[in-house]
Formats: C-alpha cells, structure tokens, sequence
C-alpha cells in the first residue's frame, strides 16, 4: 500500500526510464562506429552492467538516509559550507545537461523537422511547456511521465517497420572482432547516452516502498533503458554498412526514411515528433533537480524554476551552434558528469563507512 | 499562470511562419535524369515537374513541366533549375532518378546520389535506373501528355513483383556502394524505334561505376534467385536439345546455400541450390518425359546457366553475389580489400543446381 503523497514504484520506473531516455541514443550507433563499430551492442550492455554496479553503489548510500535527498545528505555528512559548495556543483551540472540537452534537442528540430524557424524559437517554446510542468509537484510530474510511456509502444511499433528493409547480419558476424579495448572505448561513450539514472539521488526518500524493492525498480528501469538502446543499436548496426553508419549523423532517425507505404511516407519525422516528447522529460526533470539542490537559498520553489529555466534557456541562446562546439559541450557536460555522478556518490559512500554516520539515529 | 499560458499559446502561432510551404507555389518534381552534357565535365539535369494549381471550387488543375539545365555538380544544377522553375522547386516526391548509360559510365552515381541522401527533403525511397543512351530522351517523351515518370515507376513495379529486376531503392543503392563487400545491379531499360519504354534486365555496377556489362531479364531473375531475392514465384526458361519447345517453370521455393572457401589464397565459391518449382508450360508431342527425366534435365541446364551468369560477373569485374561479404566474415583475418580487386577475378565458381519439380497444374 502506498502512502498519500509518495510515489508508487511504478512512477519511479517511468521518472527513470523517460529522463535516461534522450537525445543520445539518436546518434549513439555512429559515435559507435568509432570504437566498437559491430560490436556496438555489446558496448551498450556493458555500459548497462557498469550502471548497475553504480546504482548498487547509490542505493547502498541512499539506504543509509532514508528520509534525505542527495544534497541534504552531501550537507549532513560534508558540513555547511563544504557540502553547500559541492550542492552548487551539482546544481551546475544539472542546469548546464538541462541547457546541452536544449541545444541537442533544436538542432535536431532545426535539422529535421523546422529549416527555417530560428533556434531561439524551439528553444522558447520547449523551456516554456517544460517550466510549466517543472513549477509543479514531482507527483504530478511522474504521473505525467506515467502518461506519456505510453508513447514508448508507438515507437517500438514505428520501429518494427524497419524489418522491412534489407538487414544484413554480415555487419555484425563475427561477434567480438572489434577487440575488448575497443568495446570498453564504446561502452565509455555509451555511458553518456544512458545518464539520467542520477535522479534516483532525489526519488528515495518520495518513493512509497524503500530498501530492496527500490532496488529491484531501479534496477528494472535500468534493464529496459539498457534494451532499448542495445535494440536500436544492433537495428542500425544491421540496415548500415559501416562506412554509411559513419557518416550519418542520427542513424536512429534515419533508418526509418527509406520506407515507404501507399499512406504514409517519412516515418522518420513521425518518430522525431514523438521522440520529442522524452526529451522534454529530460528537460524538465533537470530542471527540477536544479532547483532541488539549491539549499542554501530560501525562496518559493516555484519561483526557483523560473529563474532556472531563464538561466538554462540564456545559456542555450549565447551557445555556439556549430557542431564543433557542440562537441565541445558534450565533452564538458560528460566530465562533469564523470564527477558529480559517479564519483560524488561513491566518495559520499567511503566518508559514510568512515565515520559510520546514519541519516536516521 | 494565466500570463505563461499565454506566451505559450501564442509563441504557437509564430512557428507556422517560417516553415510553411504552399502545394500552389510548389512545383513538386516527380522524376530526375543525369546524363553526361556536351561539355566535358559538366552534367546534364532533366526534371519532370508537376504543376498543381486550383481550378477553383475545389478543384485542382495539373499540369506537367519538363525543365533541363546543364551544370558541374548537382547542388548547381538545382540552382539553375530552380531558376528556371516558375515557383520553389520541391524534389521530396521525386520517384524515379534515371542515369543515363554514359553518365554512369564516367562519373559514377555516387556523387549524383549524396545531395539527395544528406537533405532532409530528398526522397530516399525512389528507384534509380540506368538507361540506354540518354536519360534525357526518356523524360522528354509525352510531354504535355502524360506524365512519363508514372509509367516508367508502373513498370518497374511490374517488373519489380514478376522479379525480373531488383528493387532497390536511392537508399539500398548507396547503402551498398559505400559497403564495398558487395556490387549493385540496377535496372535498365531501353527505348525503342516507337518510343516504347521496356524492361533490359540489369546493369552491373562495379563499387559506383556502371561497368558497360548489362544482364537479360532471365539473368537477372536467375541472379535474384541465388541471392535470395527474389519475392514471388520466379520464372525460368529452360531450352535444352532434348526438348522440341522450351520448358518454362515457376521457382516455388529456393534454398540457396553459398559457400565460400578459402585455400592457399585461392577463393572457390560452392554455390549449392534446391529449388521447388512447377510447371507453368511443356509441350512435347511425341514423347512427353517424365517428371524425373525433367527435373535432372532442368537441373543440368540451370547449372549451365548458372555457370554462365557467373562468367558474366567475373568479366564484369562486378561482385554482385556478394562474395566479398562472406570471404570478409568467414576470414576475418586475412581480409584485405586492396588485393581482393585482383582476387576476385581468379575465384572459381562452383554452382551446382537441384531441381524438384513439385506440379504440374492442370495437365500433366
């Protein structure tokens, strides 16, 4: 039975799995091809495992401090002040991935869908519609994450169109050619791709049912968001040639455009229409957790996310556009992610075995 | 709130007016031809465009253009057409891409096809086909009749379903060109002295480049077959001395097995087929065979024919069985792409052809 006011664990599945599904996995098949190239879906799996230690890890951690948020917890064990300069580290991270996500997101748009609409436009018009969502409870905001996996199953049933055309299972024989060094490389950029899981840091002390069957729903999301990106993967892997995966930029959305129908034509910017909905998941869901690790300032939330949507949507209009800087960005949001999200809670962890501090007693 | 609701709504409003496109100021293109110009170096850019204008009261009135321009590079030729054009050009519905036999010769296909593959816009789904002589000269017939494209895309369709030609598609093609472990054929078709378009069979490409070495329709079908691409029951002629009229049988079901072996850098390929098929047409008036006699005299013949469209390949330099593609999967380590050009021309060619006959139909 859940309690009023917490979160069933079914809504903590689908606040998983729609913020770690994102733009990534869109063009994750090519950033592949240098790396692991076939053996691509292997990388991705690896990734998986490795998030699985880690969430084992974060849990391990939150179990310790059952009724504390991620930043309330780095405060109660680092002190005041150092625990608030670490909070406003984390609360940058999470307001430059809200802003790169943005970016990601409008060139896509801009790319695909609106030539001729100017960035600052799309990008007006998701911050608006993710503000709006983001001022409210996280209970309204995981129900309509509830609401919106629905659209999972379009995608999977648009996706299944893709059989249609000639695959090839060349492409992937013989498994393992691309040598462990090379997977390892892939799974490290696969990693990046499935982030998202960091909100599981904010959901524990919400969630209705603590201790192993917290784990088990983490653990399930992480399964599925694991499958679906192994799954579009190995679609691609096996539609491209490799010289053809290297060159094209989002092989997740392409693969849908050369089908054809007698009604429907251009399936793939169908799926881009839907897969925006996702992506404004994440969106929304960074800038709630932006506002969340601000403790030191004492306001009115709602106002919070304002100013914090302002800030992400400033960032997005001074950032260059050009694909170099983008690349630039990803690398910036993924070493800060390196920190903030794999080694923050695992130092947390140490500290807390070191002077055996519980968040209950 | 009420204010955010607001912004909201109405920033709706703005997005419509940047990406608006009106179907009456669009001349949606339906069919393209490359053909090499007189001029060397430059290319020669058909279009088929449809004009479609309200006739009012609901009505549309249609109407089909015919523009031509001569330039380097395709990103300049649609510059000069769309100057040309009366209204924006729109080449998103453009179903057929005809290459003339020069133009494919020389240049290549694959510069004409990525302008089409990197815009969003660009159909990737239309057929491309190589024709004899000039692109051009098929685009320009019937025109302010009816639109040719529509004829010529019903008869690859046809052509397509019998499978007597491949079905690939803008995308397949430079799906595979750009693979290198295996060659494309495309279709070709010819016009004749009435000006009426058929069905040639294939054109054999090596990597982009027509080879100038083209297949019959039965070739083709035969091909199909031993690729496993065929899509419905495949028809084969077999003529033999024995028969006083040639055998025609409908291939029901193929289990092709390829096997390529590599010994002492020599590449044999085992070709081994077990096809099902019926009887579509056997006339003998004296001495009708029997069911066993037919299928090893059949079997006998197909294995020579077999034979033969491999000679064809290797000639043509054009590794349409994807041969490289398994040699590259099966042996991983001695795969090399830069020797293989040579290699290809010594691999042998073992094709050996069991035919089942399941039916007969009506008759016996």
């Amino acid at each position: 039975m859940s309690k009023a006011g917490s979160l069933t664990n079914l809504q903590i599945f689908f606040l998983i799995i729609q913020t770690q599904v994102g733009f990534g996995i869109l063009s994750l098949p090519n950033t592949l091809q240098s790396t692991s190239k076939g053996d691509g879906w292997i990388s991705v799996i690896i990734a998986g495992i490795f998030i699985q230690i880690f969430l084992v890890v974060i849990w391990l951690l939150l179990r310790k401090f059952p009724r504390l948020t991620y930043t309330e917890i780095i405060i109660s064990i680092l002190g005041k002040y150092l625990g608030s300069f670490i909070n406003s580290i984390v609360f940058i991270y999470f307001i430059t991935t809200a802003s790169f996500v943005l970016l990601q997101f409008t060139s896509i748009i801009k790319e695909h869908l609106l030539i001729n609409t100017p960035y600052w436009v799309i990008g007006l018009l998701m911050i608006l519609t993710c503000t709006y969502l983001a001022v409210s409870d996280i209970r309204i905001i995981a129900r309509f994450f509830g609401l919106i996996s629905v659209l999972f199953l379009f995608l999977f049933g648009i996706s299944f169109f893709s059989f249609l055309l000639p695959m090839d299972l060349h492409h992937v024989l013989p498994v393992g050619t691309s040598g462990i060094r090379e997977i390892l490389n892939g799974s490290l950029d696969s990693l990046l791709t499935i982030l998202g899981f960091e909100v599981i840091l904010f959901l524990y002390p919400l969630a209705a049912k603590k201790g192993s069957t917290f784990l088990k729903v983490i653990s399930w999301a992480n399964v599925f968001v694991t499958g679906l990106t192994a799954y579009f993967v190995i679609l691609c892997i096996m539609i491209f040639s490799e010289p053809a995966l290297k060159q094209i930029h989002y092989p997740v959305i392409y693969f849908l455009r050369p089908l054809h129908f007698q009604m429907v034509d251009r399936l793939d910017l169908l799926f881009i229409s839907i897969w925006i909905v996702p992506l404004t998941a994440s969106i929304i869901i960074y800038l709630y957790l932006a506002s969340k690790s601000l403790t030191f300032i004492k306001g009115k939330p709602s106002k919070l996310i304002v100013a914090n949507s302002l800030v992400v949507f400033t960032l997005f209009t001074i950032a260059k556009k050009d694909p170099a800087s983008l690349k630039l960005y990803a690398d910036y949001v993924e070493y800060l992610s390196y920190g903030v999200v794999f080694a923050l809670p695992c130092m947390l962890l140490l500290l807390t075995y070191l002077f055996k501090k519980r968040g209950d007693s | 709130m009420r204010k955010i609701l607001f912004i909201f709504f109405s920033s709706f409003l703005m997005a419509g007016c940047w990406d608006q496109n009106q179907l009456k100021d669009t001349r949606l293109v339906n069919g393209i031809s490359f053909d090499t110009a007189e001029e060397p170096d430059k290319i020669l850019g058909t279009v088929r465009a449809i004009n479609v204008r309200s006739a009012g009261g609901g009505k549309f009135e249609v109407q089909d253009e015919f523009y031509f321009s001569e330039n380097e590079t395709v990103g300049q030729l649609e510059m000069d057409l769309q100057n040309k054009v009366s209204g924006r050009m729109n080449a998103g519905k453009a179903f057929i891409i005809i290459v003339g036999e020069e133009m494919a010769k020389t240049k290549g296909i694959n510069s004409l096809l990525e302008p089409i593959i990197r815009s969003t816009r660009g159909y990737i789904s239309s057929r491309i086909i190589i024709c004899e002589g000039k692109g051009n000269d098929i685009l320009s017939l019937k025109q302010n009749e009816s639109p040719i494209v529509f004829e010529v895309d019903n008869l690859l369709l046809g052509g397509a379903k019998e499978s007597y030609i491949p079905t690939e598609t803008t995308f397949t093609v430079w799906n595979k060109i750009t693979d290198n472990s295996i060659d494309v054929i495309l279709p070709f078709i010819k016009k004749d002295n009435q000006n009426n378009l058929r069905l040639a069979g294939s054109a054999l490409f090596k990597s982009d480049k027509f080879t100038g070495k083209t297949l019959t329709i039965g070739q083709t079908a035969l091909l199909l077959t031993l690729r496993g691409d065929n899509k419905s029951r495949t028809k084969v002629i077999i003529e033999s001395a024995e028969l006083s009229q040639a055998l025609t049988l409908a291939i029901e079901n193929s289990k092709i097995k390829t096997d390529v072996v590599k010994e002492n850098g020599k590449v044999t390929c085992h070709i081994k087929a077990d096809l099902q098929a019926r009887i579509l047409s056997y006339y003998d008036g004296e001495s009708p065979m029997n069911i066993k006699h037919l299928n090893k005299l059949s079997s006998k013949e197909l294995t020579r024919k077999v034979k033969e469209l491999t000679k064809i390949l290797v000639e043509a330099n054009s590794d349409a069985l994807g041969i490289a593609k398994e040699l590259s999967t099966k042996y991983p380590e001695s795969w090399n792409p830069e020797t293989w050009k040579h290699e290809y021309q010594q691999v042998e060619f073992k094709p050996e052809v069991n035919v089942e006959i399941l039916g007969t139909y009506n008759l016996h």
